[in-house]
């Protein structure tokens, strides 16, 4: 990291910028005028290795070989070391002079590692070792140095370096088979062992070669060759081995007690068992928190704003038309505004959520969860797309795409509605405490857990008798816990915010007026209305589930349109003269089966249309249709056998 | 050390880097190093976070890259 900067320092305006022959990766080039030394600079594309996986280690690599240059000045990153020295170990063994530029050493003080230099350098063969802060212009000098240093003396440097072999693989031997084969065959830019070498680690562009320019020892090169298959893993393996040796030695450790503390933590966090119930209890406390503490203000909110707002235009309308009163008291105000009242649930929720993800919880969470996910036969990669859907269901259909998997991908998104999202937790959370009194948090929670176990056991099923999953292996590189930062905390509540404004400002606010002029024309009397033939029409659904009241069923069917719609629906079609709060009003004409039975079928209905039109686009209208036709089933039967479970029962 | 590493990964289950160090007596570093290698050799596939290229065009990206901002690493092993 930081060849660039390197680069641009150095350079300054001398810089010319071109493309690679052929390629559409930029080239640059450029002057160093330096202790009357006139030198060219190339900066390089980034790699990793010199084997040809990329077109940027291609051009990196045929240009050392090709060109030749006089010193070859290689940049690691100080704070990833592992990762960078791989790329020295292959080029120790070249036959170029090389100077290791030892960058960002201010991240690397900052993180705690100490990093000797000298050790470095002494494993290197005495390669020079300068530490730099590429972006602070330090070291550069030095760097520059010692590259005139090595340049001068080629041959010193070389036997040097030739000493030591970071490579102690256990293939040397057919590696001299090899090469005695090859000898004297190919283009004499190529050293001839590093050619036996890359044969071994299957490198295609050389294997290519090799076969062209020298077609009748490659037969017996080949035999060679698939007598050792997986040589790749050995050579590789044994740099590895020698860079964790090295680092071990020149490298002291950084961090302990940070470390110590997520090691601790995580004992539970991450325990199969343990970090289950944690994630259990740490979900039960969200809701809790965001219940207690929104529940309140939600009511204030709908009492003293919403409710008097909305009689105190009617009667300031007074004299307008009756249209004209009713559309903005009723319609507006108490069917979108009453909405609105949702922001202190959203607020908390999306506080809290903020703050497990910023201290880095939500991975442990998804840790945990993922082991539970093999069980249900789920592919790893359907973890985060479900779990996003707790904000949202509509970007958790998009977030499958990582999913390559088609038939796991399907899967996933048909399972995606079935997490509920925080319009349908907004909305239970609003009418729990009138519906279910003291126990309300109860009821909360198992709707949610409802939902979830309905959408694992449908996983579970699938899995068994469709679509049998095929598993692979997961791996995750959990990142310390660190302190929140309030800032971004508060920027993902305020973006979530916002965006749910935006929607009761315009999908929320439509549905509303459309229903307020449904419900009062013709004649301006609700049992009159077209709404109420309809609805109406639906009674027999309604019965079934217990629900005498067909502005119930009116109002679950306008969540189609967006999930808080439910409550608007229901604030514009129980008027407001019906004194008391409006929970309390929708709760009068239910019993107490068919309240938990309609918000069971609230959280397990038809995902809104914004998901629907998701699912389409990334599954097809195949799928969309199945995924409908399923929710309704689903939740339908689920309310039908509570209502009917509880009744039976005696549940009054 | 690469092939002990693959053999290790064999079981189809999850892992946490951590984990694996222990078993091969290495730093997490290393082994995040040895993993960065068998992805650019096709072993493993690295999971994007969940907003990053898929959700391109999408209208919701904005909001989506808040809520999936996890700064962990992800695997898979690729068929083979
Ligand atoms: N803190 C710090 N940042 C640095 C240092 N050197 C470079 N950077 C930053 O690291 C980033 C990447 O630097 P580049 O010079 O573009 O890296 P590169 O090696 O050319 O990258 P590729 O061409 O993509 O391989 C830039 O934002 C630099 O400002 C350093 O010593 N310390
Ligand atoms: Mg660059």
């Amino acid at each position: 990291m930081g060849k660039s900067t390197v680069f641009n320092m150095l350079t300054g305006l001398n810089q010319h910028v071109g493309n690679w022959p052929g390629k559409t990766i930029e080239q640059k080039t450029g002057v160093v005028n330096y202790k009357g030394y006139k030198i060219d600079l190339v900066d390089l594309p980034g790699t990793y290795s010199l084997t040809a996986n990329s077109l940027e280690e291609r051009i990196a690599r045929n240009y050392l070989l090709k060109n030749r240059p006089d010193a070859v000045i290689i940049i690691l990153n100080a704070a990833t070391l592992e990762h960078s020295l791989y790329l020295l170990t292959e080029l120790i063994n070249l036959p170029i002079p090389i100077v290791v530029g030892l960058n960002m050493m201010d991240v690397a003080k900052q993180q705690g590692f100490q990093i000797e230099e000298n050790v470095l350098s002494a494993a290197l063969g005495d390669t020079p070792v300068i530490p730099i802060v590429a972006s602070h212009n330090q070291g550069l000098n030095k760097l520059l140095d010692a590259a005139i240093e090595v340049s001068q003396h080629p041959n010193q440097t070389l036997s040097q370096k030739y000493r030591i072999t970071p490579s102690d693989y256990p293939h040397q031997e057919i590696q001299k088979q090899i090469t005695s084969k090859i000898q004297g065959k190919l283009p004499a830019i190529y050293p001839t062992d590093w050619i036996a070498l890359k044969l071994l680690e299957g490198d295609s562009e050389i294997t290519s070669m090799v076969k062209e320019s020298a077609p009748e020892t490659w037969k017996s090169i080949e035999m060679l060759l698939i007598d050792h298959e997986d040589t790749f893993l050995d050579i590789a393996g044994s740099r590895y081995a020698w860079i964790e040796r090295l680092v071990r030695a020149a490298m002291t450790n950084p961090r302990k007690g940070t470390i110590s503390l997520t090691d601790r933590l995580d004992k539970i966090a991450t325990h199969p068992f343990a970090g289950l119930l944690l994630l259990i209890g740490i979900s039960g406390a969200v809701f809790w928190l965001t219940y207690t503490l929104a529940n309140p203000i939600v009511y204030w909110l709908g009492n003293s704003i919403i409710s008097p707002l909305a009689l105190w235009s009617k009667s300031a309308l007074g004299n307008a038309p009756f249209w004209l009163q009713g559309l903005i008291s009723d319609g507006i105000i108490n069917g979108a505004g009453m909405v609105l009242t949702f922001l202190p649930i959203l607020f908390f929720f999306f506080a809290a959520m903020g703050f497990l993800e910023d201290i880095g919880y939500l991975t442990r969470a998804a840790y945990v969860m993922d082991r539970f996910m093999h069980w249900m036969g789920l592919h790893g990669r359907s973890f985060m797309p479900l779990f996003l859907g707790f904000g949202c269901n509509v970007p958790s259909i998009m977030g499958t795409r990582i999913i390559e998997d088609r038939r796991a991908r399907i899967l996933t998104i048909m399972l995606s509605p079935l997490v509920p999202c925080t319009g349908r937790i907004a909305v239970i959370t609003f009418l729990a405490p009138a519906f279910f009194g003291k126990s309300a948090l109860i009821a909360v929670w198992g709707l949610v857990s409802l939902n979830l176990v309905i959408l694992a056991s449908l996983g579970i099923l699938t899995n068994k008798f469709i679509y049998k999953g095929k598993r692979t292996a997961f791996i995750m590189e959990i990142p310390l816990y660190h302190v929140p930062n309030p800032r971004t905390i508060g920027l993902f509540i305020w973006n979530n915010l916002v965006e749910f404004t935006k929607r009761a400002g315009t999908i929320i606010l439509l549905v509303a007026i459309v229903m307020w002029w449904l419900s009062n024309y013709p004649g301006g009397n609700i049992e009159n209305s077209i709404l109420a033939q309809f609805g109406h029409q639906l009674a027999p659904l309604g019965h079934c589930l217990g629900w005498q009241d067909w502005r119930i069923t009116i109002a679950l069917l306008t969540s189609f349109l967006a999930k808080e719609n439910t409550i608007s629906t229901l604030s514009v079609l129980y008027k407001i003269e019906e004194s008391g709060n409006l929970a309390a009003n929708i709760a009068s004409s239910l019993t107490m089966p068919s309240r938990l039975g309609f918000l069971a079928i609230q959280m397990l209905f038809i995902p809104c249309v914004a998901t629907v039109a998701a699912i389409r686009k990334e599954a097809g209208t195949k799928w969309m249709v199945i995924n409908i036709l399923l929710l309704l089933f689903i939740s339908f039967s689920a309310g039908a056998i509570i209502y009917w479970g509880l009744t039976l029962l005696g549940v009054k | 050390m690469l092939k002990q590493l693959l053999t290790i990964l064999q079981d189809e289950t999850i892992y946490q880097v951590e984990d694996i160090a222990n078993k091969l007596g290495t730093s997490t570093a290393m082994v995040v190093a040895m993993l960065g290698m068998l992805t650019r050799q096709g072993y493993l596939g690295e999971v994007e976070q969940a907003c990053t290229s898929a959700c391109k065009g999408c209208a919701l990206a904005k909001q989506c890259k808040v809520a999936s901002r996890t700064d962990a690493h992800i695997w898979v092993m690729n068929a083979r």
